[in-house]
């Protein structure tokens, strides 16, 4: 342990012992006191004045806080406690960089101080530096060798470190030193078990993995997880019989699980479809060094640079007769063995063709449309990249919509194919036919079927038949809200934002206390660009009425990424920015929730899901949200850039509408806004007494355990101010916009190139930075992502082009491309072939 | 098509957006994030052919050590455009095997508002909860609640009978109702304690 370079007298040490004391039980004023009674006689002690720093950091002092710790630690610059209390200091503001190098500093003055190595690791993983994790770890691992937690997060830094081998050692070295594990620490050790086995599954040892799982069978809690990776382990290691089994048993405990479906088609030897992959799935792919073009591709389609360009679609797969005959025998025995399986019963419409489809879905829409289940048609969409499926369809429908027209009933059921050796295993057992003709509306089957087939046509692009059967439908079933909110989705597809929004709404107001029906129609609004309403509409669900905060501290993204589209187009930047940034804040927030995670998982051993969340955490800037918040924000600032007196001309319109007042009323209108500004003052202090006081109180209830979740609660609430800008007015008064939207640009170039709209915001930005070498990057890379075709590359190209072709450029384009390496040699002939091209184009398009 | 199946680290973005959009009752992601972290096996999805999530159940177990062992469903919902398929059934079973066989639960509880007819017969009906007590003004609009519950093995059921259920109004649920927010950092109040500690050597 260090000696400290200025010891105190016996009294004043005592006195420091207890501000410490005081400080970390929260006592602040205490802390002060005691801390102030050490500077009268020794006012230049250096960790006194530290701490006291420290103490007014959590007393809402933050500038004297610094002040005080940094002359505390210039009067004790060797002091560890000086620096620790520094990188403390720097924590609480979220610089993680700074606090790093302040411990660090104090440890060159106490290197084997536990408390401070724990702090330097914990911050060492949340900035990823995995090297410095692991250093740090194995010095407390050396110094702490009888704490469980410390083997366990030696390991883990080898683990993310990529040295597979050497975390197992280490948590077999942690395993050989238990004696028996008690009973109440079995979830934790089969959660270890279970990570180990994961660990080894990662490094390449599949088979030791499985060996684990198998031989520890009896230790393992999480049955269903354990025996999923086994059976994933076993197809790994080439066995599928074994494996089959596996998956058999999971199909009984849970039949409607499509992984599982996917894992026993697998050991039949057929490939589960690639597309239609989430998000997730893509930037596994892509940070697995997968073929990452093709993801990009893909999720290409769900552009957000031109909002509605459509969504993924999982394509139906082709099979081969033998695959499909493997499948019908499959499926026919599963859709008897589980015959309240959703999925068995649905996944044969994705591999049969023909009669066989035709009769197999005849038999399987008729539970949805005598039962009125509103999904049946989102349930089949998928099977609508088949062409010949849809005709099918229609023609299944159309019938049904006749024959309950005509007679009242549904027809007889379809038989398939004599031949087909699906005869007889697939066909279920019927519900009974004859549903009553007699009632109307919700239980009559030919609503539903007047349902599906205006949303069948609405799919296929034909709106005027949509339109007429949502019509003939809502003519049958007026009160049933499913048909309103297809008909909103019919009107929204045929361009007509305002009759959608109407009939949302309609739909909201038959349930108002359905916040699905009321989501929707804010979504109707929002796009209508009926922005006041749709606001107006979401308070309808937020407690207390306190509309903004509520969404905001609940991070509804949806609403807030919708609000910012609604704003933008209408030109109302400021409050566009005020939403998308609130999105960007929620994401840096997500960033910082995971600090806590660093030590609670290892105590609670579920470290699966902790490597998941620091994955997770890593690609966290792909997130569509993300995404759209970004991409939206760099359009209003370049909006800001293009047209600055579009912003100005706002505040210009307010002053002349004063200017227009006589003396008098302006000095009212003066008077008045002023009061306003008050009182709303006051309501948001008096908001936050309230909050304060009832923190309070649950923190003084639950005193015994959380009594640090509650305290920073209440600090929370208590302290909020009241939001300095709530229009985004002084975000839209942004001096130099460009420079805004050039930090997001660097930051979705960074982490998410693959997607086409950074590049996109990219060569926009760059363009009008004049940085012609990066807006030709951005646009090759947005060519080679969604290729040439796509309008918005062609526009991206396009205003390349026009801006090569302005004469400055034209020199600046010859220097750069001239210097024949500045690409790199394969490169820079693609670029220059790009640049052909885009003469080509130019030629094209006629300037 | 829907898949039903153990939710991830993953899906915990979009089992938020999809809270958001049905009910009144909502969370910060890292209230999320302490499920999925504390009960892995707990959390389950229903997920729609093109990976959207539309339904889900957020669940957890009550580890204080003054009851027995059991659960507790924080949070419950499935998209309008999904009902009447049973998924919400669905989700509940894997969720309550998951509490009993991983963490060996006697009993699971929710909280459902008086007024939610649909729910409550699902919980009573095809789930087979019973009503325990109510807890007056539970939700932030002044709403009363029915505390349920759930007995995994009749033995279990029959034991907690003799113990008597004077204690059931202790339960307070502050994850599903007006009080979330006290309850959002509970990981947080161990640790951030012991890293905001300074090392101090006298």
């Amino acid at each position: 342990m260090a000696q400290p370079t200025q010891p105190l007298p016996n009294k004043e040490s005592g006195l420091f012992r207890q501000v410490v004391k005081f400080y970390e039980s929260k006592q602040y004023k205490k802390a002060i006191k005691a801390a102030d009674q050490i500077l009268k006689k020794f006012p230049e002690h250096g960790e006194t004045l530290a701490m006291k720093g420290l103490t007014f950091n959590y007393m809402e002092k933050k500038e004297e806080a610094y002040e005080l710790v940094r002359k505390g630690l210039r009067a004790d610059l060797k002091s560890h406690v000086c620096w620790h209390v520094y990188g403390l200091l720097y924590r609480s503001d979220n610089n993680y960089l700074e606090a790093i190098k302040c411990y660090t500093n104090a440890l060159r003055f106490d290197k084997d101080n536990v408390q401070i190595l724990r702090d330097l690791a914990m911050l060492q993983i949340q900035m990823r530096d995995i090297g410095g994790f692991v250093d740090t770890r194995y010095r407390l691992l050396q110094l702490r060798a009888n704490n469980r937690n410390n083997w366990i997060s030696f390991a883990i830094g080898h683990h993310l470190g990529g040295n597979h081998e050497l975390c197992v050692q280490i948590l077999s070295a942690f395993e050989s030193t238990l004696d028996e594990v008690p009973p109440s620490e079995a979830y934790e050790h089969s959660e270890l078990l279970a990570y180990k086995a994961q660990v080894l599954q990662e490094g390449g040892q599949p088979e030791a993995a499985l060996t684990l799982l198998e031989q520890q069978q009896d230790k393992l809690r999480d049955k269903l997880g354990v025996m999923h990776s086994k059976a994933q382990l076993l197809l790994q290691l080439g066995r599928p019989e074994a494996a089959e089994a596996l998956f058999r048993k999971l199909l009984v405990l849970n039949p409607d699980d499509y992984r599982v479906h996917e894992g026993l088609q697998l050991c039949l030897g057929i490939q589960p479809p690639k597309d239609g992959q989430t998000w997730q799935q893509q930037q596994q792919a892509a940070a697995a060094g997968g073929s990452s073009s093709e993801a990009a591709r893909s999720s290409s389609s769900s552009s957000v640079w031109s909002p509605h360009s459509g969504k993924k679609r999982r394509l139906l797969q082709a099979y081969s007769e033998e695959q499909r005959g493997k499948l019908v025998a499959l499926y026919g025995a599963l859709g008897q063995q589980y015959p309240k399986s959703m999925a068995c019963q649905r996944i044969p419409l994705d591999f049969l063709v023909g009669s066989d489809f035709a009769a197999a879905a005849d038999s399987y829409v008729r539970r949805y449309l005598l039962r009125g289940i509103p999904s049946l048609f989102s349930d089949l969409k998928p099977l609508y990249a088949d062409s010949a499926k849809a005709a099918a369809l229609q023609q299944l429908f159309e019938g049904y919509a006749a024959a309950l027209r005509s007679s009242g009933s549904l027809p007889g059921l379809l038989q398939p194919a004599a031949n087909s050796s699906s005869n007889g295993p697939l066909r279920q057992q019927q519900p009974a036919n004859g549903s009553s003709s007699s009632g109307s509306g919700e239980d009559n089957p030919l609503t539903w079927v007047l349902h599906y087939l205006a949303q069948h046509y609405d799919r296929l692009g034909d709106a005027e038949s949509a339109l007429r059967l949502n019509d003939e439908a809502l003519q049958l079933a007026p009160e049933v809200i499913e048909l309103l909110l297809a008909r909103a989705r019919i009107l929204k597809h045929t361009g007509d934002m305002v009759g959608a929004a109407a009939a949302a709404d309609a739909a909201r107001k038959a349930d108002t206390a359905d916040r699905y029906t009321n989501s929707m129609a804010v979504n109707a609004l929002f796009a209508a660009g009926q922005v006041e309403a749709a606001e107006q509409t979401a308070m309808l669900f937020t407690r207390d009425g306190d509309q903004l905060n509520n969404l905001y501290d609940m991070q509804h993204m949806w609403y807030e990424v919708r609000c910012g589209d609604a704003h933008l187009a209408a030109g109302a930047l400021g409050k566009a920015l005020k939403q998308y940034t609130a999105v960007a804040k929620h994401f840096a927030d997500f960033v910082e929730d995971q600090f806590d995670f660093h030590s609670y998982c290892v105590r609670k051993m579920t470290l699966r899901s902790y490597i998941g969340l620091l994955r997770l955490e890593d690609r966290l800037q792909h997130h569509p949200f993300y995404m759209r918040a970004a991409v939206g924000a760099v359009r209003c600032y370049l909006a800001l850039q293009d047209a600055p007196a579009a912003a100005a001309a706002a505040t210009a319109a307010d002053e002349a509408s004063l200017a227009a007042l006589s003396p008098e009323e302006r000095k009212k209108e003066k008077l008045r806004r002023k009061k306003e500004e008050k009182r709303r003052e006051k309501e948001a202090e008096a908001a936050a007494a309230a909050a304060a006081t009832a923190a309070a109180e649950a923190a003084k209830q639950r005193s015994s355990s959380g009594g640090g979740a509650a305290d920073k609660q209440k600090k929370k609430s208590s302290t909020r101010p009241p939001d300095p800008d709530p229009d985004g007015s002084k975000l839209a008064a942004a001096a130099d916009p460009l420079a805004e939207a050039t930090k997001y640009v660097v930051g979705l170039v960074q982490a998410a190139p693959q997607h086409l709209e950074s590049q996109l915001a990219a060569a926009e930005v760059y363009g009008r930075k004049g940085r012609a070498l990066l807006e030709a990057a951005a646009v090759k890379r947005a060519r080679d992502i969604a290729g040439p075709e796509h309008p918005d590359v062609h526009r991206a190209i396009v205003r390349f082009a026009q801006r090569a072709a302005a004469a400055e450029w034209k020199q600046r384009c010859a220097k750069v491309f001239t210097r024949s390496n500045y690409f790199g040699g394969e490169q820079s002939s693609d670029t220059k072939q790009l640049l052909e091209q885009l003469a080509d184009r130019i030629g094209a398009v006629k300037l | 098509m829907v898949c039903i199946r153990p939710a991830t680290i993953d899906d915990l973005l979009q089992m938020q957006r999809c809270n958001l959009l049905c009910l009144p009752e909502n969370y910060q992601l890292k209230y999320y994030f302490y499920h999925i972290l504390s009960w892995p096996q707990l959390l389950h999805v229903a997920e729609d052919y093109n990976g959207k999530i539309v339904g889900y159940v957020l669940a957890k177990m009550e580890e204080e050590a003054a009851d027995p062992v059991h659960g507790h469903i924080t949070s419950l919902a499935v998209a309008r455009t999904h009902r009447k398929m049973g998924i919400a059934a669905k989700l509940m079973s894997a969720t309550h095997k998951a509490m009993e066989e991983v963490f060996g639960a006697e009993y699971v509880s929710l909280h459902v508002r008086v007024s939610n007819k649909g729910a409550i017969h699902l919980y009573t009906e095809t789930l087979g909860y019973q009503i325990q007590d109510v807890e007056a003004k539970y939700y932030a609009n002044g709403e009363d609640a029915y505390e349920m519950r759930k007995y995994f093995n009749a033995a279990a059921a029959a034991a907690a009978k003799r113990r008597g259920k004077g204690r059931a109004a202790a339960v307070s649920d502050s994850g599903a109702g007006s009080g979330s927010k006290a309850e959002q950092q509970p990981a947080a109040a161990a640790e951030a304690e012991s890293s905001k500690a300074v090392a101090v050597s006298s």
